[in-house]
């Protein structure tokens, strides 16, 4: 006999009804707040960044690729590392089978990330994306939108991230960050994720909106799916850069044993 | 001049922080309802279905594939379409890419469509994707 409650097929629907009321009001709730985002002031950009890209260098207005909307996964792919975040990849997995829809209806989504150009296109190979992914590699841009730190910074104890002060405690060792990512812990959590979103309009760019941390949750695909299904994200946490969290039981998609 | 509303880094800051407010209430009552559905009561599926899939006919036991959780996604091909619903294609686009990771966490996705398996199997390959899918042609799954 099983733990869990079980019931009549009557039982179940009565149960779900209810709970179908309270996700019908999560949903108008949701799409309350995407129209809220939509009301944010725009802020000009004026600095000039100057990205690598498979097309050569580029602008901030040239990642639009004559879209109007410009969303940002800032991917985690420090210099120093080896390899791409692999939390980010599992995003990644995801949106990479979607951008396309998104360039066909006025969004440019480009990843990200502060590794030199050559590494990010042998690590996008590797895992057969094809996303347009930009070097932003001596640039301020991730320090800007606040996604990666400086030494100096972390040094402090004390980072700017998700809009508030974060302690730059962890409990990555360097064993792990080195097995995932090839780098200290140090090094890893100078790097943090995160989304931004830009508007081209009259030949200026616009800041208009940025999300860490939970922020993404609904990005990730494989955790709304998780969300639905009977044991729930059944995972252990450990404590990133400040409010981030990781999860260990996910790898890069070409690291599971094939069953 | 853009017909938006447009604001310094600290007019927005403030609008952002708010938000973030109301994000975060969003966020927590996403994580309850996610908890509510984990509470919800098993009902036991007694009837036998029989789906044709890529290693044969399989029961619905069978399309958990040693995991514990199995989540179908009814993926709208029914026997007379000539190809996929194309909403139904963006949202596989999707899960095409992370499926594997639910795969090695104790959960399979399946896509399941009325359709017989061969035109299942020509409209994957075209699109490329890797996801299993199964026919539950002629049996009651997609009406149950």
């Amino acid at each position: 006999m099983i733990d869990h409650k079980t019931g009549t097929r009557k039982e179940w629907l009565a149960a779900r009804l209810e709970l179908l009321d309270a996700e019908k009001e999560l949903t108008r709730q949701s799409d309350e707040l995407a129209r809220r985002r939509q009301d944010l002031p725009w802020v000009r950009i004026d600095k000039k960044y100057s990205f690598g890209t498979d097309e050569g260098s580029a602008s901030l207005a040239d990642l639009f690729q004559g879209r109007s909307q410009l969303l940002v996964y800032h991917f985690m792919f420090g210099p120093d590392f080896t390899a791409g975040c692999p939390t980010c990849s599992t995003i990644a997995d995801g949106f990479d089978g979607f951008v396309i829809h998104l360039a066909n209806h006025d969004v440019a989504l480009c990843a990200v990330s502060r590794a030199p150009l050559a590494k990010l296109q042998a690590y996008k190979r590797r895992m057969g994306w094809s996303f347009p992914w930009a070097s932003s590699f001596g640039t301020d841009f991730n320090y800007d939108f606040q996604v990666s730190f400086t030494k100096q910074q972390q040094e402090s104890g004390v980072v700017e991230y998700n809009f508030r002060a974060m302690d730059t405690a962890s409990d990555l060792g360097d064993e792990q960050a080195r097995l995932v990512v090839g780098t200290d812990a140090a090094t890893f959590t100078r790097e943090a994720p995160g989304m931004s979103a830009f508007v081209l309009e009259d030949g200026a760019v616009y800041h208009t909106y940025s999300a860490y941390t939970r922020g993404l949750d609904g990005l990730w695909g494989m955790y709304q799916w998780l969300d639905r299904a009977p044991r729930g994200r059944n995972e252990q946490m450990f404590r990133g850069l400040g409010d981030l969290r990781g999860s260990d039981w996910y790898r890069r998609h070409d690291e599971y044993d094939s069953k | 001049m853009s017909k938006h509303k447009t604001g310094t880094r600290e007019e927005w800051l403030a609008a952002r922080l708010e938000l973030l407010e109301a994000e975060k209430e969003l966020t927590r009552r996403g994580d309850e309802l996610a908890r509510r559905r984990q509470e919800l009561p098993w009902v036991r599926v007694d009837k036998e279905y029989r789906f044709e899939t890529d290693e044969g006919g399989a029961s619905l036991a069978d399309l958990c594939r040693g995991r514990s959780q199995l989540l179908v996604y009814h993926f709208m091909l029914g026997p007379d379409y000539a190809a996929g619903c194309p909403s139904c294609s963006t949202i596989a686009d999707g899960f095409n890419g992370f499926q594997i990771h639910l795969a090695n966490h104790d959960v399979m996705l399946w896509a399941v469509s009325r359709a017989p398996l061969s035109k299942l199997q020509a409209y994957k390959r075209r699109l490329g994707w890797t996801f299993p899918w199964a026919s539950s042609f002629g049996s009651d799954f997609n009406s149950d």
